[in-house]
């Protein structure tokens, strides 16, 4: 009895011990973070209405590289007023022989809520809106998108405080907003070599491009709890922890503001992961 | 309202039931006067009272009684054996002045503090001085809290009727 | 508020009768105990001295613990109830209910209790759970400790629990401790029967506290927050004949919070007492650094809950009003201090002892701030400091107490005090008080039934009142005070304080009468009480001013 208490005890000394947590001096302050505080902002946030085009992928989806052409193609067109992110998912995302695995949990759950298993690939989406299955026509809805006086603004750069990557991103309101909103914060990577299958036969190094490879807040993001009326303009830090296998130099960050219910887009904007 | 009928309860069982003594509390901590700890169940006199007395260094009244008794415990020990056991519930601030107190006083009674106040609150001690006297049997047997001049005279009429009961 | 007026009532009456009964109570083979206080307080508003109308007229604060011991085991619980809070306690005590309860089996190897109990490791400066009543202070841990007592010698503790704050327990915040102590006279047998006496202890808390939004003073940044904080602490306590020394090192790691305005420093505290006494004369002295030690179950607990520590102040706790006019409080964010005691019985018999001999009692203590070079606020080391030097003054204080007997009817004692005290201590920047105390307390004992006490007080200050900080303290006082025992049960005293300089001038007259019975007692009093911080080891609590009548009455049974 008594040997069994002084064991216990000890035990408790040394579960005690370790229980102390050392803050090194350069990590005494972090981002705030997504669940914590929008900040004034005093930055000039362009008044420009951006457009993104979600594109539902996979290595084994054989009509996708022409869909890539497409995108491609007005990505070329609106430069940087349209924003792509490539979704590899469901059973056509899945990897071929040794080459990673392209797809993202948070993908899946997108996939899953806005396209549905029984969709077949490539299929696109312009800002959440109709769904582009197969992509004809997709230009006339970026166009429709572009022409709109934007809602608000957004502005995003990358930094880096004591080797930690930080996204901060400014909102501006540019007319009063009732419903309640969301931001979304994601990884893209460009030039991932695999092999893809194509109707014309496999093409082995397929540059895949603008690949979604982490969503940094919740799938569908997290609320912008702020005093949205007009003129109001706010800023926000967001710590980046890069996923292991991405490569820096290849990276961008896409920052979008959501619909809480509807989901749709209401503006976007993406920048270099390293500035 | 249910909590003042449970405390309700509790005060009423207190009041009816059958009178009997409470004895010293055994397995409380103290700390003599070199640092080590002591139980309660080290004050003993051999089946001869006991006055255990709860006092503090700041506290005037409990000064001006240990003083006054000082200069009577040798009469006291000859005539009751009775033991003084004087209790300090000095903390952490004044803990340390006890010794010196209890020496620069020239206080000869068994002297420990109850630092944590265990003991006090396991005797019931509101305030000190608080003093009790107890018997051969180790029970409690009389209390008496605060101090003036002439309250040693009642004291010791209780110790010399315990003393007389425990002889019997 | 009727209706607890009527519960409160209830509650005395059902005291008026459990109180006669003095003896304890056996239920079951056991023994039933316990103890009853309650308060009241009648106030009007006096704008000379600055208090305030009380609108529900009578203000009360009660308790009743009640124990049941049977053998090794015993259980406890605690009724209090405020209605409403008595002035200085805090709002958020009004109500009524049974916030302390426990259960505990103790034996000569283990201890254990499971609810609420006080703890502390070595002198408190890692750890102390501790109530002070008349402070409004409950810091009990309620959960489980464990005590044990392998060998002759040894004690190992182990705690685990969350503190009370007022009727709530802050659930958030976990504390978990381990502390023991080891006597080398008991382990060590070569050594029993040694002169040379020496204990031995280390202690070790935690508390862990989950993770909040705290901004950082950068916009964008919050601070990233330690969730474990720990605090160990290593003691001696050694004699050597008339010789005693005691010695307790404490550190504690980053732990920003809102009383340390967030900073990562790592606090630290030492204490040294040393001690040299024989019969009839003693010498102390006791050093004191304490750097950053304020140690909280929340971080943003800015008031005097939630402490697990306790720094004791190393002043002296003066009785006497005057001398705790300017009481000081202990700066848990920094301080140095020293202190000397020197107590000698001149003896019966020679020139200056006289027939029955002269106490003498010499105490001083001087309290300075740290020397510290600012980093940055939140979110940074926020100082470094420099070990052996001293900053500001905080306070000082020197007192020279004589007491004789005169005759084995007379006795006098006559103290002179000096106080340097630096307002920052209490919160707000101004010129040091100088103070200066006289007070002669002369005790006749007429007869054995009759015993009449008289007391003069004089404070000389050169505190100048100022109607924005509005201290009612400052200027210069004088008091007097009779006090006549009779019947060897009842008191009576009648007081004044009043302050004659400096444009606010008023008299604090009291009158109070008392009764004593065994271990019950009842005070009834009447007068003026002037606003101040009401001050016990070196914890402080501010008191309003107010005006009318107090009762009183505690009883043990």
């Amino acid at each position: 009895m008594k040997k069994t208490i002084f064991t216990a005890l000890v035990c408790a000394l040394v579960f005690l011990t370790a229980s102390c947590d050392k803050i090194e001096q350069d990590r005494y302050t972090v981002p705030a973070g997504a669940t914590g505080q929008w900040f004034p902002s005093h930055e000039n946030i362009p008044n420009i209405q951006r457009a993104m085009i979600e594109k539902y992928t996979g290595v084994r989806c054989v009509n996708c590289p022409d869909a890539d052409e497409v995108i491609h193609a007005s990505l070329d067109h609106y430069g940087d007023n349209l924003v792509a992110v490539a979704i590899h998912s469901g059973a056509f995302g899945r990897p071929l022989g040794s080459d990673p695995d392209l797809r993202t949990e948070g993908g899946t759950v997108w996939y899953e809520t806005l396209v549905g298993t029984s969709t077949g690939l490539p299929a696109a989406m312009v800002n959440r809106g109709d769904l582009f299955n197969p992509l004809s026509g997709i230009n006339d809805k970026v166009d429709q998108i572009l022409a709109y006086q934007p809602p608000v603004s957004m502005l995003m750069s990358s930094t880096s405080n004591n080797d930690l990557l930080i996204a901060e991103i400014h909102i501006g309101f540019l007319q009063t907003i009732s419903q309640p909103l969301n931001i979304t914060l994601l990884l893209t990577e460009d030039n991932i070599l695999t092999t893809q299958t194509h109707v014309g036969g496999d093409i082995h190094d397929y540059a895949q491009n603008h690949v979604l490879r982490t969503i940094f807040t919740d799938a569908w993001g997290v609320p912008i709890d702020v005093d949205k009326t007009e003129g109001s303009k706010y800023f926000i830090n967001l710590p980046i922890n890069l996923p292991d296998q991405c490569v820096a130099g290849n990276c961008h960050l896409v920052a979008f503001i959501s619909d809480q219910e509807s989901r749709q887009i209401l503006n976007v904007v993406q920048c270099d992961l390293i500035p | 309202m249910k909590r003042l009928i449970l405390s309700a309860i509790c005060l009423i069982i207190g009041g009816i039931a059958l009178a009997q003594n409470a004895t010293l509390p055994q397995n409380i901590t103290l700390k003599a006067l070199d640092g080590s700890s002591v139980q309660t169940s080290a004050i003993q006199n051999d089946g001869k009272p006991i006055i255990i007395n709860f006092w503090a260094t700041w506290c005037k009244p409990c000064n001006r009684e240990l003083n006054t008794i000082k200069d009577l415990y040798e009469e006291w020990q000859e005539e009751t054996g009775v033991k003084i056991v004087a209790i300090s519930i000095d903390d952490a601030r004044s803990a340390s002045r006890v010794k010196p107190h209890v020496d620069g006083n020239g206080w000869e009674y068994e002297v420990y503090i109850d630092q944590n106040q265990d003991f006090k609150r396991a005797m019931n001690v509101v305030n000190p001085p608080h003093t009790f006297v107890i018997n051969g049997k180790g029970e409690i047997v009389w209390q008496h809290a605060s101090y003036v001049e002439g309250d040693e005279e009642e004291l010791i009429e209780v110790v010399r009727k315990v003393a007389a009961e425990s002889k019997q | 508020m009727m209706t607890n007026f009527r519960k409160l009532i209830v509650l005395l009456a059902l005291a008026a009768i459990a109180a006669p009964q003095l003896k304890a109570q056996g239920i079951m083979g056991g023994h039933v105990t316990g103890n009853i206080q309650i308060d009241g307080q009648v106030s009007h508003a006096d704008s000379l001295i600055g208090a305030s109308d009380v609108p529900e007229n009578l203000l009360s604060n009660s308790r009743a613990d009640i124990l049941y011991t049977n053998g090794n085991f015993s259980a406890g619980l605690r009724f209090e109830a405020y209605l409403n809070p008595m002035l200085g306690f805090n709002a958020l005590y009004q109500g009524m209910g049974v916030p302390n309860f426990f259960a505990s089996y103790q034996n000569d190897l283990i201890s254990v209790t499971a609810g609420n109990f006080y703890e502390q490791f070595g002198s408190g400066m890692i750890l102390r759970a501790y109530e002070d009543r008349y402070l409004g202070l409950d810091n009990s841990l309620r959960g489980l400790n464990v005590a044990l007592r392998p060998f002759p010698g040894v004690t190992i503790k182990a705690l685990t629990g969350v503190q009370r704050i007022y009727w709530g327990y802050n659930t958030q915040g976990l504390v978990r401790g381990v502390d023991g102590e080891v006597n080398l006279n008991s382990i060590i047998t070569p050594m029993a029967e040694s002169k040379f006496r020496m204990t031995l202890g280390a202690g070790f808390v935690s508390k862990y506290e989950p993770d909040e939004f705290i901004s950082s003073p950068e916009p964008g940044y919050k601070l990233n927050l330690p969730l474990n904080v720990g605090a160990g602490a290593v003691r001696m306590d050694m004699n050597y004949g008339n010789w005693s020394l005691q010695a307790e090192y404490a550190h504690k790691g980053q732990d920003p919070s809102v009383m340390n305005n967030y900073i990562y420093r790592e606090g630290e505290a030492l204490m040294l007492n040393a001690v040299y006494s024989m019969k009839g004369f003693s010498a102390n002295l006791q050093a004191k650094r304490v750097d950053n030690m304020c140690f909280k179950s929340a971080r943003s607990e800015s008031g005097e809950m939630l402490y697990i520590n306790y720094i004791p102040a190393i002043t002296k706790q003066h009785t006497y009003a005057f001398l705790n006019m300017y009481p000081y409080a202990t700066q848990t964010t920094g301080e140095m201090g020293l202190q000397g005691d020197v107590m000698y019985k001149i003896k019966k018999g020679t020139l200056l002892g006289g027939k029955y001999g002269t106490d003498i009692h010499i105490n001083g203590a001087v309290i300075t701030g740290l020397d510290t070079t600012t980093i940055g606020g939140a979110g940074t080391d926020g100082y470094t400091s420099s070990w052996f030097k001293t900053g500001d003054l905080y306070y000082t204080d020197l007192s020279l107490e004589v007491a004789k007997k005169l005759s084995s009817a007379l006795k006098l004692t006559c103290t002179y005090g000096y106080q340097i005290f630096n307002p920052i201590v209490e919160g707000h920047h101004g010129d040091l008080h100088h103070n200066h105390v006289a007070v002669a307390d002369l005790t006749w004992k007429i007869n054995k039934k009759n015993v009449l006490r008289f007391e003069a007080e004089w404070m000389g200050s050169d505190s100048k009142y100022d109607p924005d900080v509005d201290d009612k303290r400052c200027g210069d006082w004088i008091m007097g005070l009779v006090e006549y025992n009779f019947a060897s049960s009842w008191f009576i005293s009648v007081s004044d304080q009043y302050s004659y300089h400096d444009g606010n001038n008023a008299n604090y007259y009291n009158v109070s009468l008392g009764y004593n019975h065994g271990a019950t007692r009842l005070q009834l009093g009447y007068g003026k009480q002037r606003e101040g911080l009401l001050c016990i080891g070196g914890v402080c609590r501010q008191v309003p001013a107010s005006n009318g009548l107090t009762f009183s009455l505690t009883t043990s049974f």
